[in-house]
């Protein structure tokens, strides 16, 4: 976990730098090619972040274990998100978000099964009247779609 | 006529019943939509556009100006109450906003939000009056070879926003614009880094972004630190917590005065409009005011710097529209799509031929700004309750405002995959001690800086001495050079002295 974003960014700068070279041209004509930029901002965050992973395994004796360590809650709210993800082929967006809320209050808040219905519907009902009804912002309706 | 007498002229038609009421129905819709995460001021005058179909142009185009201004005062309400920016302008405004609501004072946030947003859109304003085709004629001088210099300048400011080690900075303002590289080349066209991907052929949009490394992440560590609290705890809100004492007063004016002016300028300026007026506004803030050390850990100054800018941005927007037909952001476009559609041809000889409508939009906009800060003022005392209620049910709504504000910014699944993504790296970042605002200004200019950057060449038959000989362009690089030289060169300066003393 420590040395993660500086690896990562060192393979993002290295990913943008090869693009901007070999694949869309540093210059083309008398003007700058699509590459310049992704090459020279590539380079740069290269050196950077190279400079900054030197830093850390310098300073590694000093950082904590808390620092370095992963904490396994921060995949809750992704799985979360995941599920709405894959519940929307079902029962479309806000019917994901819908069901999402009602499990998260009910099983990880331990909020009652009248609180937690309440509350999902109320979330529910304030975003499809707000961006569904008013706005018109076409959600899409999963299964939903094809029943109705 | 002079221009007093026909913004005289202009507010007996601002007056008229239809007219006020349709700023007053405006400036309520662009407060809720503003305040509405991932609907920014184009979608939402998109949206509400139809509206205005079967109404006279000058009501119309009153009421649309209304939405738009409207906007900027929303978009400050979940900014600072959830940490999720209602638009792209209001990000720096929960840098400041969202600390400040933390420490149980949000609605003194929203207060300095909606008063440095009353004091930026009156300035903007002003300067539209008395300055509208003077302004215009100005921002026809800003060329590629200026935007180039301007932008530098801005990324060059970036150094003020890096936080203690200026590495993180650097790191973030590169992934920033390298993310902002994604998709079509500006001037040529060419699919970068999409590998494939048919969403990805017009780059990353900034909302899902902006919610992801904002609100997602938000929740993210809320997990992570096993919070359940509410910010306000069993505190009854009064009328009075949310009144800003003098002290505070002082501190906001002089700052929003000062981004309205500047942020009126850049909203002139074509392709730039409020995000960037405000981000601009803001690190001038954090190196100018007396408190510029404290920005980004709730100092209401802050907020009067992004607040006053975008504002004064939206109206000096106009300036252009007005004058030469030019649109100076997406949302203008919208409002010249408006014109058009009632028969109304931009240019100069607007202001003579159509004189009624024209002064009685800059009239409707005195009145629309005083009728937002009386709206907004009043439901802030409610609105502050949300912030009563537990994290553990914040924490749902939250995620589901991320989630449905993603959909929302283009009505693609895709970027709702995006502010996950966000949200993560954002949570990595924020743990790393990367600086975050960095990499959305870096998100924000880089398109405009490469497209302009690739054009003065071309003008110039591929040589970059156009950056040097075009008078504007060589002022902004001069005082580029200076602000990063004087400061090294003081603080030398100052070593050697003690050195001396000693």
């Amino acid at each position: 976990m420590t040395y993660i974003i500086e690896i990562l960014s060192i393979l993002f700068g290295l990913y943008f730098m090869y693009g901007g070279i070999f694949k869309y041209g540093l210059w083309k004509g008398i003007t700058i090619g699509a590459g310049f930029f992704p090459a020279v901002t590539g380079a740069a965050l290269i050196i950077i972040a190279t400079l900054m992973l030197i830093q850390k395994l310098r300073n590694r004796k000093n950082e904590t274990e808390a620092e370095g360590k992963f904490n396994p809650r921060m995949l809750i709210p992704v799985g979360a998100m995941a599920a709405v993800l894959i519940l929307n082929q079902l029962v479309g967006l806000l019917g994901a978000c819908l069901v999402m809320n009602y499990f998260w209050l009910r099983f990880l808040e331990k909020f009652s099964w009248k609180t937690s219905i309440i509350t999902s519907a109320l979330i529910f009902i304030f975003a499809f009247l707000i961006f569904k009804t008013w706005l018109s912002v076409p959600f899409p309706m999963g299964l939903l779609d094809k029943v109705l | 006529m002079n221009n007093f007498a026909a913004l005289l002229q202009g507010f007996s038609v601002a007056a008229l019943p239809i007219n006020l009421l349709a700023a007053l129905a405006g400036g309520i819709m662009g407060i809720v939509v503003g305040a509405m995460p991932g609907i920014g001021s184009l979608a939402g005058c998109s949206l509400l556009l139809p509206l205005t179909f079967h109404m006279n142009p000058t009501t119309g185009i009153i009421m649309l100006a209304g939405i738009y201004y409207g906007n900027m005062y929303g978009g400050a309400f979940s900014a600072i109450l959830l940490n999720i920016p209602g638009d792209s302008p209001a990000v720096c405004t929960a840098m400041d906003g969202y600390p400040m609501t933390r420490k149980g004072k949000a609605g003194k946030a929203l207060m300095a939000a909606n008063l440095a947003s009353f004091i930026g859109g009156t300035i903007g304003i002003l300067i539209l009056t008395w300055l509208a085709p003077t302004l215009a004629r100005l921002g026809l001088k800003f060329g590629p070879a200026e935007m180039v210099s301007l932008l530098l300048f801005a990324f060059c400011s970036i150094g003020w926003m890096m936080g203690d080690d200026p590495k993180y900075g650097l790191a973030s303002t590169f992934i920033g614009a390298m993310l902002a590289l994604i998709g079509m080349d500006p001037v040529q066209g060419t699919i970068r880094f999409a590998e494939g991907n048919v969403n990805l052929f017009s780059g990353l949009t900034f909302i899902p972004v902006v919610i992801g490394m904002f609100g997602f992440s938000q929740v993210i560590e809320l997990m992570v630190k096993r919070s359940n609290f509410s910010f306000l705890g069993g505190e009854k809100i009064r009328v009075r917590d949310c009144l800003l004492s003098k002290e505070e007063v002082r501190g906001i004016v002089p700052n929003a005065a000062r981004s309205g002016v500047l942020g009126c300028f850049i909203g002139i300026l074509p392709g730039t409009g409020a995000t960037i007026a405000a981000f601009l506004s803001y690190m001038m803030g954090k190196k100018i005011s007396k408190r510029g050390k404290e920005f980004g850990e709730g100092a209401v100054e802050g907020i009067a710097c992004s607040e006053g800018a975008n504002n004064a941005a939206a109206a000096g927007a106009f300036a252009p529209l007005l004058s030469l037909g030019l649109p100076g952001s997406g949302t203008a476009a919208v409002l010249l799509g408006g014109l058009m559609m009632w028969g109304l041809q931009p240019g100069p000889k607007l202001f003579t031929d159509q004189a009624d409508f024209c002064w009685g939009l800059i009239s409707s906009m005195y009145i629309g700004n005083i009728l937002c800060i009386l709206i907004a003022i009043t439901v802030i005392p409610f609105v502050v309750k949300i912030l009563k209620v537990p994290a553990g049910i914040m924490v749902p709504i939250i995620m589901t405002l991320c989630v449905v504000g993603s959909y929302a910014a283009n009505n693609n699944m895709f970027d709702v995959y995006v502010m996950i993504v966000a949200g993560v790296v954002g949570y990595l970042l924020n743990r790393s001690k990367f600086p975050i605002s960095p990499l959305l200004l870096a998100f924000v200019l880089t398109y405009t800086l490469e497209k302009n950057f690739s054009q003065a060449f071309k003008i110039n038959g591929g040589s970059a001495s156009i950056f040097f000989t075009k008078p504007i362009s060589l002022g902004f690089l001069i005082v580029m050079v200076l602000f990063i030289i004087v400061p090294i060169v003081v603080k030398r300066v100052r070593g050697a002295s003690g050195k001396k003393a000693e």
